[in-house]
């Protein structure tokens, strides 16, 4: 009996805790429902053009001021800025919204812009923008937009490779940034025995070795349009041609030379620039927005950028270049007249400059090129107005993991450059068959 | 199960494993004592480097000597932290709510009532759970576009309640199934509607498998990252995790930042579950896991 | 129960209609925001869509063209090797320390609740953190084995095509061990401690009891568990995203990674392929299935 007396008191309080819970929740949805709804009253009246990107460090920060500075010249127009950390969170935000037809009004369409436009999401620019307008960008940055005439996209930070590092330690080490390839090669071991990482390449994820391979093939040919015939399978070649054998030969001579570390394959983008700022690799080949990256992370360091190595002595230094920041308008954009306006305003040549001073990125524009502050990002900058610059962007169906996969191949030793130009070229026909 | 039979269900248990012996006992403290260490360690370290300044991360001690918070100042003043951190308290909140009430009900009948193809039904419930998220994204948006909820705390809590609900069901169910069939009949017999005997006795013999259910709903929708990040485009509305991944993504290579960020993206659901962790137990001992 | 068929036979539909009501709203949801957007998003598997533009019909092709591509297989195998060593691991492991918990710990429930601590915390979270733990370079594991004189034993474990996947499944089993751990602990508090005495008055003992009471106990707590680490091992993408992206070049791109970067084109040098990732997914939905109805089975079979 007396557990049968316990039951029914703990019953009653049960009961009452019930009853204040189911209180306590209603009141409580109730709130929160009220909250959800209020939160998102639309503001009537004035429009809405939207900005996506993952370009904070390069100019285009969530609270960048370019968004006040516009809504203050066209006092209806609101502009909504969202910057993502990377393309982890970007991609599937972006191809959401795409896939139900709210695509923002301007977007980074990453590696897609020709496909979105020729699928009728991006706006072909060459029409709505005109040439004069598109006249001022890199010829390289139009070209990778471009494709039957029209155009798809805008280059925001141009790019270039180039090797950074700390003048201290290559005095302390006693060598000169290499010229070529095989000069790195015959330092390696002077490097090593001072206690350094010769050669530091993020590659992690692996499209960073296609970004460092790409551009030998160019060097290997000193002809910057083969790689672009070679990733579009146009004028009949192919991935197994010879030069793409000799920028892999050339990659598998690095890595049996002992220039990488052991951990090359884990190294990424964000550990690469540690190597650097901690004293432990001797160069960090990587692209023009470290300078930026490292004003962020390490204000006080001290470093130097020297070209991207030749082929051999007297040779063209021959970098990456092409946009990997870039904007899009979207083709269904509601409000296409301020969209518009909002890309010619950012690019107003004084503002784009001081936009990207401001955070010491790298303009697409060859006018911005000549007001670039940052001493390193207006070396890099350099390279590019001389001509130097080679596609390292592929764009072709199975190109960019094709060329990664034989990269992380030759690292663990498992191919040779024959095979792997091979297994490049048969990746891409089984890509296309899908 | 009154203390005295747990209690000798402990000493049952015990055997001869490792407790016996005075070496037993001290290699079983040395076992736990490391795992435990082992569990905490990483995530104490994320903490003190989020404590150091830039500089010293690679070279000083492990222990920052003269620990500073400019990390976080730096974290929370370039984030506005508060206001993302009411909204995924109130898309929780709504989340849990709904989850609880509809889990409940639908587990109670699940339990006892007839119900025409109640196989099937529950079948076709739990195939959710197997279902990538990557796959549900693009869809939801769709669906949410539709409904006009699209970009709404309210459409992007329908959308985790819509996918916890299976899970929560599972766990209610058999929560409910542990009730004492007796009870049931005793109010049927008493003339009580199926609604009444679901309030006034299924649900509150079941409280614990509601604050099971509650727990593991406030985790899962508090950890969400890709459905808030997809679902919500205003910055003004948007979650917590989506909001500190920005700042992951810009900042990687500041490790006091990028630790500092982890950290205040961890420790609400830290503190919440050492709060309620009694209730988890509990929760899990009343009912669910006995199958 | 027979009483209750008897009144369904009389007066079926008013005998359906509270099971009816109850489950209507859980069902609405269910529907309207998960079951009808899924299965209108499964059926693009059988289109050639990039996740924009016109989906063209193409019937199974999809499923035809993963019978013969190379990065599926890869990642059917990368998926299966950390499903099948996480189910194992995260099955055993915890059990063990559960029963190990059932003695008096002084302190036990601070050590239990510092175990499950990792459980809670999102996998995204727990990627970049055990990123930053196992880098080369400042990472907490090279200096602490550089504290203890082992620096020698530090490796490059992300960036090694064969630790890559055992690193995974360890950190796997760090994030859950306290959560099965958990749930065993309170499925063994469960037992009928009579089971034992009556065990012990047979002359069983220490790993007897163990084999012979304890685990079969535990059989409907380690289904659960089982069930569980299945799921997850199968669709798992957020930790190894996180940690590696799938590299070193495609070493530990799962199913799920793989599916991942089809569907939202993040890496693929073309354009997305949403209708391919589709198909994976049908792929992935219906293994999981034959698991599941596998491990029921089992279930029910050891029952009978």
């Amino acid at each position: 009996m007396k557990i049968s007396s316990t039951s029914s008191r703990a019953a009653g309080t049960r009961k009452k805790v019930l009853r204040r819970a189911v209180v306590a929740a209603i009141a409580m949805a109730s709130a929160v429902l009220l909250a959800a709804c209020s939160s998102t009253g639309g503001s009537s009246g004035t429009r809405t053009i939207s900005v996506w990107t993952w370009y904070g460090n390069q100019g285009m920060p969530n609270n960048t001021p370019l968004a006040a500075e516009f809504e203050k010249s066209h006092p209806d127009v609101k502009v909504n800025i969202r910057t993502f950390g990377s393309t982890t969170d970007y991609a599937p935000a972006l191809a959401a919204a795409v896939a139900a037809g709210k695509t923002p009004d301007i977007f980074g369409p990453s590696f897609s812009a020709i496909s979105y436009g020729q699928k009728g999401v991006a706006l072909d620019v060459k029409k709505a923008l005109g040439s004069d307008f598109l006249s001022q960008f890199f010829q390289a940055d139009n070209d990778q937009f471009s494709s039957g005439g029209k155009q798809y996209g805008i280059g925001w930070n141009a790019q270039s490779f180039g090797l950074f590092y700390d003048p201290a330690v290559l005095a302390k080490i006693g060598i000169q940034p290499p010229q070529t390839w095989d000069d790195l090669i015959a330092d390696a071991p002077k490097i090593r025995a001072a206690g350094y990482i010769p050669l530091t390449v993020p590659s992690s994820p692996s499209y960073g070795l296609a970004d460092f391979v790409g551009p030998l093939i160019t060097q290997a040919s000193n002809d910057p349009t083969l790689l672009l015939k070679i990733d579009s399978q146009e004028d009949g070649k192919s991935w197994k041609d010879p030069a793409v054998v000799a920028a892999l030969d050339k990659f598998q001579q690095l890595v049996k030379g002992g220039v990488f570390d052991s951990g090359l394959l884990a190294v990424t983008y964000s550990s690469a620039e540690q190597l650097l700022t901690t004293g432990k690799t001797a160069f960090l080949w990587d692209g023009s927005w470290v300078p930026a990256d490292l004003k962020a992370s390490s204000p006080n360091f001290k470093y130097d950028v020297a070209p991207n190595p030749a082929w051999k002595a007297g040779a063209k230094h021959w970098t990456g270049d092409q946009a990997g920041a870039s904007l899009s308008v979207s083709a269904t954009s509601a409000d296409m007249k301020d969209t518009l306006d909002f890309i010619k305003f950012i690019y107003q040549k004084d503002r784009y400059s001081s936009t990207l001073n401001a955070a010491q990125a790298m303009p697409a524009t060859e006018a911005a090129a000549a007001d670039v502050a940052d001493p390193h990002v207006k070396t890099m900058t350099s390279w590019l107005v001389d001509g130097l610059g080679a596609p390292h962007i592929l764009y072709g169906a199975g190109s960019e993991s094709g060329l990664s996969d034989v990269c992380v191949a030759i690292v663990e030793g498992k191919t040779t450059p024959v095979d792997a130009a091979a297994s490049i070229q048969a990746a891409v026909d089984k890509a296309k068959s899908k | 199960m009154s203390a005295a039979s747990q209690n000798l269900a402990r000493r049952s248990v015990r055997g001869r494993l490792a407790g016996h012996t005075p070496g037993g006992r001290v290699a079983g403290y040395a076992f736990l004592i490391a795992l435990a260490l082992v569990s905490v360690g990483p995530l104490v370290w994320m903490v003190l480097t989020s404590l150091k300044p830039a500089s010293a991360v690679f070279n000083g001690p492990l222990v920052p000597q003269h620990p500073q918070l400019n990390a976080y100042a730096y974290v929370i003043g370039n984030l506005g932290i508060g206001s993302y951190f009411l909204n995924s308290v109130i898309v929780t909140s709504i989340t849990v709510i709904g989850v609880i009430v509809a889990s409940s009900l639908a587990g109670y009948a699940f339990a006892f009532l007839p119900i025409p193809g109640k196989r099937v039904v529950f079948g076709v419930l739990m195939s959710a759970l197997l279902i990538p998220a990557a796959l549900f994204l693009i869809p939801a948006f769709i669906e949410l576009r539709t409904l006009g909820l699209l970009n709404t705390q309210l459409g992007l809590a329908l959308v985790h309640t819509g996918a916890g609900v299976p899970f929560a069901i599972f766990l209610m169910r058999s929560f409910f199934e542990n009730i004492p069939t007796e009870l049931r009949d005793a109010a049927r017999m008493d003339g009580a509607r199926e609604v009444t005997i679901f309030l006034r006795v299924a649900l509150p013999l079941s409280l614990p498998g509601v604050a099971t259910v509650a727990i593991f709903q406030v985790l899962f929708t508090w950890n969400d990252l890709m459905l808030s990040n997809g679902l919500i485009q205003d910055r003004s509305i948007q979650t917590l995790q989506p909001a500190l991944y920005t700042l992951v993504g810009e900042h990687a290579s500041n490790w006091p930042a990028l630790t500092a960020a982890l950290t205040i993206a961890a420790a609400p659901v830290i503190i919440f579950f050492v709060a309620v962790q009694r209730l988890f137990v509990a929760g899990l001992l009343a009912g669910s896991v006995k199958g | 129960m027979p009483s209750t068929r008897r009144i369904i036979a009389r007066r079926p539909t008013r005998e359906f209609l509270p099971g009816i009501l109850f489950v209507l709203p859980a069902v609405i949801l269910f529907i309207a925001f998960v079951g009808y957007p899924l299965v209108s998003s499964l059926y693009y598997s059988l289109f050639s869509w990039a996740g924009y533009g016109v989906p063209e019909f193409i019937g199974f092709d999809n499923f035809v063209n993963l019978t013969q591509d190379p990065n599926f297989q890869s990642a059917v195998v990368v998926t299966v090797v950390y499903t099948v060593a996480t189910t194992i691991l995260q099955t055993i492991v915890p059990m063990l320390v559960a029963i190990l918990f059932m003695q008096k710990w002084r302190a036990g429930a601070l050590l239990r609740t510092m175990i499950f601590i990792p459980s809670v915390i999102s996998l995204t979270i727990t990627g970049l953190l055990w990123q930053l733990v196992l880098q080369p370079d400042g990472g907490l594991l090279e200096v602490l084995l550089n504290r203890v004189g082992l620096g020698g034993l530090s490796r490059p474990w992300l960036a090694d095509s064969t630790s890559v996947v055992p690193v995974l499944i360890i950190v796997s089993l760090w994030q859950s061990l306290g959560f099965f751990l958990v749930i065993y602990y309170a499925g063994l508090q469960g037992i009928d401690p009579e089971l034992y005495e009556a065990a012990r008055v047979d002359g069983a003992s220490g790993f007897r009891l163990m084999r012979y009471i304890t685990i079969p106990s535990l059989r409907s707590v380690t289904t659960l568990v089982i069930s569980l680490n299945l799921i997850n091992g199968l669709k798992v993408f957020d930790l190894i995203y996180a940690m590696t992206a799938g590299g070193p070049g495609t070493a530990s791109q799962s199913l799920g990674v793989y599916l991942y970067k089809l569907a939202f084109g993040s890496e693929n040098g073309a354009s997305a392929a949403f209708g391919y990732a589709d198909a994976i997914g049908v792929v992935m939905m219906i293994a999981a299935a034959i698991l599941f109805l596998v491990v029921s089975a089992l279930r029910r079979g050891r029952r009978a």
